[in-house]
């Protein structure tokens, strides 16, 4: 005989089979009024650890498309203002046509100077007025500030505070920098001359033969002198003329003097030939008097170790303390050394960068420095658009500098001649420059064009950028569902089967003390 | 009796019908109790009542003939073995039964699949504030500059730091009801414990008068299933010897797979005697040899040996006084106010005195001219007088002052030496003589013994002990932590209180039991479990190990060698702990720089940093602070930075190398980090107070000019009101009290302005690359190490490493698959022990049908006997009134 089955028996085990069928249908219920596979971690560790990294990956996506649309925002601004400028250069300054409004109607040359002048300026505004929320676009990485200002003269254009022109100020220690009259045939600088003065008073020739034979002794003594010394002439005998006696009835005898060099002139604007004017005139004075010690340095040679510990832009400090007080080769060198820094400051404003995290793999290195390409750059300097420093002529590279000073030149000229300049010398240099810029300026625009095209290059691929993201998103979406959700057809049908596991354990309840031979006993 | 006597028959039928009664009784009493919990099916032993031997008149035609039926006894229809199978499945289910349902309830907390509200999206709780955190921070980064996306990073790290918190406290509440249910599952057990002791006395004495007690035994029994859910027990019957000719069973319950200090499994009920389960003793040993008038007599002795060691004579005085003259004289010079007016009235007086001696001295006859040359004189020699009085006074008054100085500073000196003689005698006669014994980890005395008058760590300001976190005091000589759920079987007593006798103990007696951490299985283990375990924040003598991680000889009660792989709520608590002490460590090292970078320093030597350097302050002067005992100092480099080694990067960020190509290294001054504070380079209190310090400078030093736009600082910590990160965990942290007020902001860029020579700026407000450095933290791959948050921490790896997302996802998996597999492991226990139950039943449930037949059978043999008594009745009639008359 098998095992006995009791009451008890029958009954421990129905409620413990009606509890657990209880328990699949309050599960199977759940799935389908959810729509989840699993609704705790433990009903199936698996699936959930899996489903959170995929929320993960949504997350970043979602962050990503956010930034990816705002970036693509910015560039939208930065191009339709590109777009504009572009236009306005188009309808308003077109090189050609400059070029043929200069020629052809000469007279006309002043109001096309107010046309360029007004154009440069609505150009820096167009830049300054591109803003994304309360960021200026082209401000590089300092978007709460306008990135271009006016000087107060509105001649000077500065790039959040470094003059777009930086590069102008001349190297002191350039040979090219040297002045004419202080420059040998080869282009290195002049020492002081050695010159023997003839006597004062001494005419050029004479009829008197005696005075005409000293003439020639003291030409020939001068050039004996100058020549070394080696030769010197014999007096002539006659009676030495009053211009040659020395006062004691001797004949003056030359001798050799330092001199400055012909054509300095006595004093300059320019800080560097005032630097070179300083330094002859010193150097005479040392020669002239013995007790004199030289005090300025030769204006090509740098200041060196003397001003101090140098910056990163290769500023010494002392460069950082002259004013307008101090000698003619200290402003010149600090004047240098600060352009120059303003040069690399321009350099490195070019190159700034504001990355974004556009779902490329941000990562950094073990130094904590951003892992090239893993990042979008999404700055746009506004000095890249339109240009800065000075190129090897010494003219403006900025577009809106070269419109700005074709203006100036144009709105100078004779409204009724429209003659450059009155000078005729002054006038052929200044059409000359007008000529050279108009080629520069068809450059800069070329390379404003560029930058257009640039922007709308980087606009697409964040287009671009964005459908992949989007489609990353509808995949991670996808498997999350896979992962998470049910087949609602496969819920109802489990909870369909579950309920009815249900209902015939309760229809098997309802008989399972249905009768025994008891109730078969009379 | 070989033959049946005539009315002998009678009896026959009389037995049929009392058996059949008794047989129907107790079919009966089984329908009775067909529901009754334990109860064991009954049966009525019947045996055939049969005269035995030969009768003194017997033939060979007699034949033996039975007397009838006797209902001799009732017994119970039950399989011992099956109980002690049902039993040990019972247990096992109890135990992961329990478990689960502590894991169940953290769940609630940590297990954020399907949780959070509608906004939510399915991110649950701390998950979605991590992932709304972050999208803070990319909306921050993609707008630096915006005030409204700084206050938006902020408010979801309060958010996250809130739910933190919320999250630590229902963990906290979770083990609190687990220790109070822990509490009330030990009284469970002992009103058990109590209840089968006093069965088995009734059924003892029932057994001496010869009752079976059935019903006895069956309460017995499922006190035994009932104490089988508690622990895993083992249960043996054997029978006790009452006299020279009664033996009645006896039940012993023993703690199964146990081993006590006698070598024998630890005994719950032996018969009669039964113990009671409590929670180790740990009340502070007391030294009973504490004598604090002998300590007090020691010290005095040592007060009076040292003075005498160390007497001030004359001569000491003498020299000391010599040598301070000098220094006496220069402090009171002949000519200070009140020695020049001291010399006034001396001349005055010597003046007068001198006058009127010369007067007194001249002849009467003396001219006003002789008076006036007297007067002048007398003058000069007063004043000459005053002059050398003046000298001596000033002399003599240096001369005491310096005496009276030299006795004090020797005075002092010879004080100082005696108190350091008390101190050191007082201090070595606790060490011997103290209050209390100083005990190990596992509160065993240490070997050889010393003792301590402080049994608390006490708050050196308040001067009370301090208490720990839960509110329990902080003990000075040994660890407690975990003990108060370590227990003990108390000595096994009667139900009058009775000691046992044990031959095996030292007193004979009963002793108390103490139990490993390891001893128990079942729901109150699981409790334990729960309440201690800790995972890999376990240390080496949690583990069952000394302190140099060799296993521990002998072995630590509350060691475990398993201990690093069970994880209770403690585990969790401290799991959360080392992910918000991370997060915020990240990103208060990411949001601050150096203060040696950022403030003005006062340099002792240019261009070089040093130790001792200090801050300058907006007014010029060195930043102070004030310490704790109230004083004003100077806030040094070494406050508030530490100096490391580090690879020399170049402008670009590009590591520097020799020529050879070896990294070139240089001295740089970091900020210290919460790592400080494990690695033991700092104090947790130093800690905090470079915080502060930090706090200090932001308000009142002078910033290097490249540095003006610098508004970094803390932005956790672990108080609303400080901004103090010492400590942090996730019960407590917050936002800081400078980012709150936004004296502190998220750090935009760590690099420097740049200035113009002209004194200009230039600006960098959009640059973002922290910020960037910020959202790559999210998904930087971190060590997490247990040590960080439980500094005796065996673990020595990283018991955590991945992003700050994947960490929680991680802490949720680990409580996720250990739920899914206890769940797994209860469902089969439920099953076996259903089927064993089933099995038990099977044997000793009550059935109807069996009963209806069993019924049937007895009715009918009660019929039969009765008819039996018609029979014969009728046949004695016969017999006596039909026969032969």
């Amino acid at each position: 005989m098998g095992m006995r089955v009791t009451t008890g028996m029958a009954m421990n085990t129905y409620r413990y089979n009606l509890q657990k069928s209880t328990y699949n249908v309050s599960v199977a219920r759940n799935r389908v009024l959810t729509g989840r596979q699993f609704d705790s971690f433990a009903a199936d560790p698996t699936a959930a650890a899996q489903a959170w990294k995929i929320r993960r990956a949504m997350v970043d996506n979602a962050n990503y498309q956010a930034n990816n649309s705002d970036t693509y925002s910015r560039f939208n601004i930065g191009w339709a203002t590109m777009g504009m400028i572009k236009k306005d250069l188009e309808s308003e300054a077109d090189a050609a046509d400059i070029r043929a409004r200069q020629d052809s109607t000469a007279g006309a040359r002043v109001d096309l100077g107010k046309v360029l002048n007004d154009t440069a300026e609505s150009v820096i505004q167009a830049m300054n007025s591109a803003k994304f929320g309360d960021h200026f676009v082209f401000s590089g990485d300092d978007e709460m500030n306008a990135p271009f200002s006016w000087s107060d003269d509105g001649k000077t254009l500065y790039y959040r505070g470094v003059n777009v022109n930086a590069g102008l100020i001349p190297n002191p220690a350039d040979p090219k920098n040297i002045p004419d009259w202080a420059r040998d045939a080869d282009g290195n600088a002049l020492g002081l001359r050695e010159e023997a003065d003839l006597p004062e008073g001494m005419p050029e020739t004479s009829d008197d033969p005696n005075e005409q034979a000293w003439i020639e002794y003291y030409k020939a003594q001068k050039a004996d002198l100058e020549a070394g010394g080696g030769n010197p002439p014999t007096p002539p005998g006659g009676n030495v003329p009053d211009w040659a006696s020395d006062g004691n009835g001797a004949a003056i005898q030359l001798k050799l003097e330092k001199k400055v060099p012909e054509g300095m002139p006595a004093s300059s604007t320019n800080d560097v030939e005032q630097a070179w004017i300083d330094y002859y005139k010193d150097q005479k004075k040392d020669a002239d008097d013995p007790a004199y010690t030289a005090v300025y340095r030769k204006p090509s040679d740098p200041p060196g170790d003397a001003w101090g510990a140098v910056d990163k832009y290769g500023v010494p400090e002392k460069a950082k303390n002259v004013d307008e007080t101090d000698d003619a080769y200290n402003r010149a060198w600090a004047a240098y050394y600060r352009d120059n820094a303003d040069v690399q400051r321009l350099e490195e404003m070019s190159a700034e960068y504001e990355n974004i995290d556009l779902g490329m793999g941000l990562q950094e290195d073990a130094n904590g420095k951003l892992i090239n390409g893993t990042a979008f750059d999404r700055s746009i300097p506004g000095i890249n658009m339109l240009g800065y420093g000075i190129d090897e002529d010494g003219d403006p590279v900025n577009l809106a500098m070269i419109m700005k000073r074709l203006g100036e030149i144009y709105s100078a000229c004779d409204p009724t001649t429209g003659a450059f300049s009155k000078n005729e010398e002054e006038a052929r240099k200044l059409e000359e420059e007008a000529d050279r810029l108009l080629d520069k300026y068809q450059a800069a625009t070329d390379r404003t064009n560029a930058s257009y095209t640039d922007i709308e290059t980087k606009a697409h691929y964040l287009q671009q950028n964005q459908a992949r993201l989007k489609l990353q998103g509808d995949y991670l979406q996808e498997e999350r569902e896979n992962i998470e959700n049910v087949d609602l057809a496969d819920a109802i049908t489990e909870f369909s089967w579950d309920y009815y596991c249900y209902s015939a354990a309760l229809k098997v309840g309802t008989q399972l003390l249905s009768q025994s031979l008891i109730d078969y006993m009379n | 009796m070989a033959v049946l006597g005539t009315f002998s028959s009678f009896t026959t039928a009389r037995l049929g019908i009392y058996a059949s009664q008794a047989s129907l009784n107790v079919t009966g009493n089984n329908i009775a109790n067909i529901n009754t919990a334990g109860y064991t099916r009954q049966r009525m032993d019947l045996v055939s009542l049969y005269p035995s031997g030969a009768g003194k008149y017997a033939n060979m035609f007699d034949r033996n003939i039975g007397y009838g039926v006797l209902a001799q006894t009732r017994t119970q229809l039950r399989d011992p073995f099956l109980d002690i199978r049902y039993r040990n499945e019972n247990t096992n289910l109890a135990a992961n039964a329990e478990k689960y349902n502590g894991l169940y309830q953290l769940s609630h907390t940590l297990d954020e699949v399907n949780k959070g509200t509608d906004k939510d999206e399915g991110y649950g709780v701390i998950q979605a504030n991590l992932k709304n955190f972050v999208t803070a921070l990319e909306k921050l980064h993609g707008n630096v500059g915006s005030a409204e996306f700084d206050r938006q990073v902020r408010g979801e790290a309060e958010s996250l730091a809130t739910f933190f918190n919320e999250a630590a406290k229902a963990l906290e509440s979770v083990f609190k009801g687990k220790e109070e249910e822990f509490t009330q599952t030990l009284k469970e057990t002992n009103v058990l414990l109590n209840d089968i002791r006093d069965l088995n006395e009734q059924i003892r004495t029932a057994s001496i008068y010869g009752d079976t007690a059935l019903e006895l035994r069956d309460r017995r029994n499922l006190d035994l299933d009932k104490l089988s859910e508690l622990m895993h027990i083992n249960v043996e019957y054997s029978m006790e010897r009452i006299d020279q000719f009664t033996e009645v069973e006896k039940l012993t319950v023993t703690i199964a797979n146990s081993r006590g200090p006698d070598g024998k499994p630890i005994k719950l009920i032996d018969g009669i005697y039964g113990a009671q389960l409590s929670v180790q003793d740990r009340e502070p040993l007391m030294n009973p040899n504490y004598d604090p008038v002998r300590i007090n007599a020691e010290k005095e002795a040592a007060r009076k040996q040292a003075e005498q060691d160390n007497p001030i004579t004359e001569k000491d005085i003498t020299d000391l006084a010599d040598n301070l003259k000098a220094d006496i004289a220069k402090a009171n010079p002949i000519d200070n106010e009140f020695w020049t007016k001291r010399l006034s009235e001396l001349e005055e007086q010597e003046v007068a005195k001198a006058t009127k001696k010369a007067l007194d001295n001249l002849p009467e006859n003396a001219t006003d001219t002789d008076k006036e040359a007297a007067i002048k004189q007398a003058e000069t020699e007063g004043k000459a007088e005053a002059n050398k009085l003046h000298q001596a006074e000033w002399e003599a008054d240096i001369a005491a002052r310096a005496v009276k100085e030299a006795k004090k500073q020797l005075k002092e000196e010879q004080q100082e030496i005696i108190d350091a003689a008390v101190k050191a005698v007082e201090e070595e006669q606790i060490r011997t003589n103290g209050k209390y014994y100083k005990v190990d980890p596992d509160g065993k005395p240490i070997d050889p013994p010393e003792f301590t008058n402080d049994l608390y760590v006490t708050d050196p300001v308040t001067g009370l002990p301090e208490k720990d976190a839960d509110g329990n005091y902080v003990y000075n000589a040994a660890t407690f932590e975990n003990d108060k759920f370590l227990l003990q079987v108390e000595p096994l007593k009667d139900r009058r209180d009775r000691l046992m006798i044990d031959p095996n103990t030292v007193s004979k007696k009963s002793e108390v039991v103490e139990l490993d951490d390891t001893t128990l299985y079942g729901k109150i283990q699981s409790q334990r479990e729960l309440l201690t375990e800790e995972g890999e924040y376990a240390s080496n003598a949690d583990l069952n190990r000394g302190d140099d991680g060799k296993t521990a000889d002998p072995p630590r009660l509350s060691g475990d060698p398993d201990a690093s792989t069970r994880r209770g709520i403690p585990y969790y608590r401290k799991a959360l702990d080392s992910l918000a002490r991370q997060f915020a460590e990240e990103f208060n090292q990411a949001n601050q720089l150096p203060a040696t970078t950022v403030y003005q320093m006062n340099q002792a030597t240019a261009g070089t940093i040093a130790d001792t350097d200090t801050f300058k302050g907006t007014d010029g002067n060195p930043v102070k602070y004030t310490d704790k005992d109230g004083n004003l100092q100077d806030i040094t480099v070494k406050d508030v930075t530490k100096s490391v080694q580090q690879q020399k990067m170049d402008e670009n960020g590009k590591p520097v190398v020799d020529a050879n190509g070896n990294p070139v290294m240089e001295d740089v001054r970091v900020p210290y980090t919460l790592q400080d504070v494990v690695d033991g380079t700092i104090t947790e209190e130093e800690y905090g107070q470079a915080s502060e310090m930090l706090n200090i400078l932001a308000q009142k030093g002078a910033k290097d000019p490249l540095y003006e736009f610098y508004d970094g600082g803390v932005l956790f910590s672990n108080n609303g009101n400080t901004n103090d990160p010492s400590g942090i965990n996730a019960s407590n942290i917050t936002v800081s009290h400078g980012w709150a007020t936004e004296t502190v902001n998220v750090l935009n860029d760590k690099r420097p302005d740049s200035y113009r020579e002209d004194g200009t700026v230039i600006k960098h407000s959009s640059r973002n690359d922290n910020i960037r450095h910020m959202i790559t933290l999210f998904d930087k791959k971190l060590d997490y190490s247990a040590r960080d948050v439980q500094g005796d921490s065996a673990a020595k790896d990283p018991i955590f490493k991945g992003s700050f997302r994947e960490v929680y996802t991680t802490i949720e998996g680990i409580l996720g698959t250990d739920q899914n597999i206890t769940e797994g492991k209860m469902n089969n226990y439920q099953i076996m022990t259903l089927s064993l139950e089933n099995d038990r039943q099977s044997v000793s449930g009550v059935d109807l049908n069996d009963e209806a037949t069993s019924m049937m059978q007895f009715s009918k043999s009660y019929s039969a006997a009765c008819r039996l008594l018609t029979t014969i009745d009728s046949m004695l009639d016969k017999l006596i009134n039909g026969t032969a008359v």
